[in-house]
């Protein structure tokens, strides 16, 4: 399972770690709502009008901003928070919005591993 | 500023001629990352640098590759992942419906919500946890695809 652990830098710049799962076909990077406290918002549906297309059809989300750090790189990139069901694995969804771009991937399916690169 | 001791052969000499170069630090840090070399500063103002060496050039065969590192110690930063992976049934028996922080492969504190957890968390002092919610009902899969409302 392609799931990444990303530091997210809170406003009051305290870090947590959340696991998140690799998806090339999410825009934006996206989180499951309950997770608004972090991102120092009042609530989950406080941010931009958005709406995303999943598996279930067209959900409303909200669209933020938010500090990501993987491999030691850290990205100032579009967040948005979304009503998910609850999983332990991941949280949410890393997407591509301004950090991909910072990255390169490659998933090698025979060991089943995702390859990173800093200097794509 | 202070350097690594045992960092070796080009990455050793590159590192020491920045140090030592009178750059601001943020232009030492450019001069690594335009070098190649990966970075960290931590919380405290210190400089982690990552560097990879060629230990054994055709060290095992392309085939066997992936059965040894499947029985390797996942990253660091993969530990938490792993552990709750691996200890899913274990902590379901003792967290369901409760967010947990994770840290050095224990749970530190939980919660019934994230905001009483991050307040547990700040009142032990706990720094850069794991946090995830272990689910009392069923695990449910999903991808999404993202696009702006119009």
């Amino acid at each position: 399972m392609p799931v990444v652990t990303v530091t997210l830098v809170q406003p009051n710049g305290n870090r947590v770690s959340l696991p998140l799962m690799f998806d090339t076909g999410a825009s934006v990077t996206t989180l499951r709502a309950d997770l608004y406290p972090l991102l120092g918002v009042p609530s989950w549906d406080s941010g931009t009008p958005l709406h995303t297309t999943t598996a279930s059809g067209v959900e409303p989300c909200y669209g933020y901003r938010a500090t990501l750090e993987l491999c030691g790189k850290s990205v100032d990139c579009p967040v948005n928070l979304l009503q998910m069901p609850a999983n332990p694995l991941y949280v949410g969804l890393f997407g591509r919005a301004e950090i991909f771009e910072s990255f390169g991937f490659g998933f090698w399916e025979s060991n089943r591993e995702l390859y990173l690169t800093l200097t794509p | 500023m202070t350097t690594a001791t045992s960092v070796g052969g080009t990455t050793k000499n590159i590192i020491q001629s920045i140090a030592t170069s009178g750059l601001s630090p943020e232009e030492v840090l450019q001069r690594l990352k335009s070098s190649g070399i990966e970075w960290y500063l931590t919380e405290q103002g210190n400089l982690m640098i990552k560097y990879w060496q060629l230990g054994a050039e055709g060290f095992v065969s392309p085939e066997r590759v992936g059965t040894i590192q499947a029985q390797e110690t996942a990253p660091f930063h993969a530990n938490a992942l792993e552990w709750v992976s691996s200890h899913l049934d274990e902590l379901r028996q003792n967290y369901a419906g409760r967010w947990v922080a994770i840290l050095g492969n224990e749970v530190v504190a939980s919660a019934p919500t994230l905001p009483q957890l991050l307040d547990n968390i700040h009142e032990l002092g706990i720094e850069h946890p794991f946090l995830t919610e272990i689910p009392a009902g069923p695990v449910t899969w999903m991808t999404t695809y993202a696009r702006s409302f119009v």
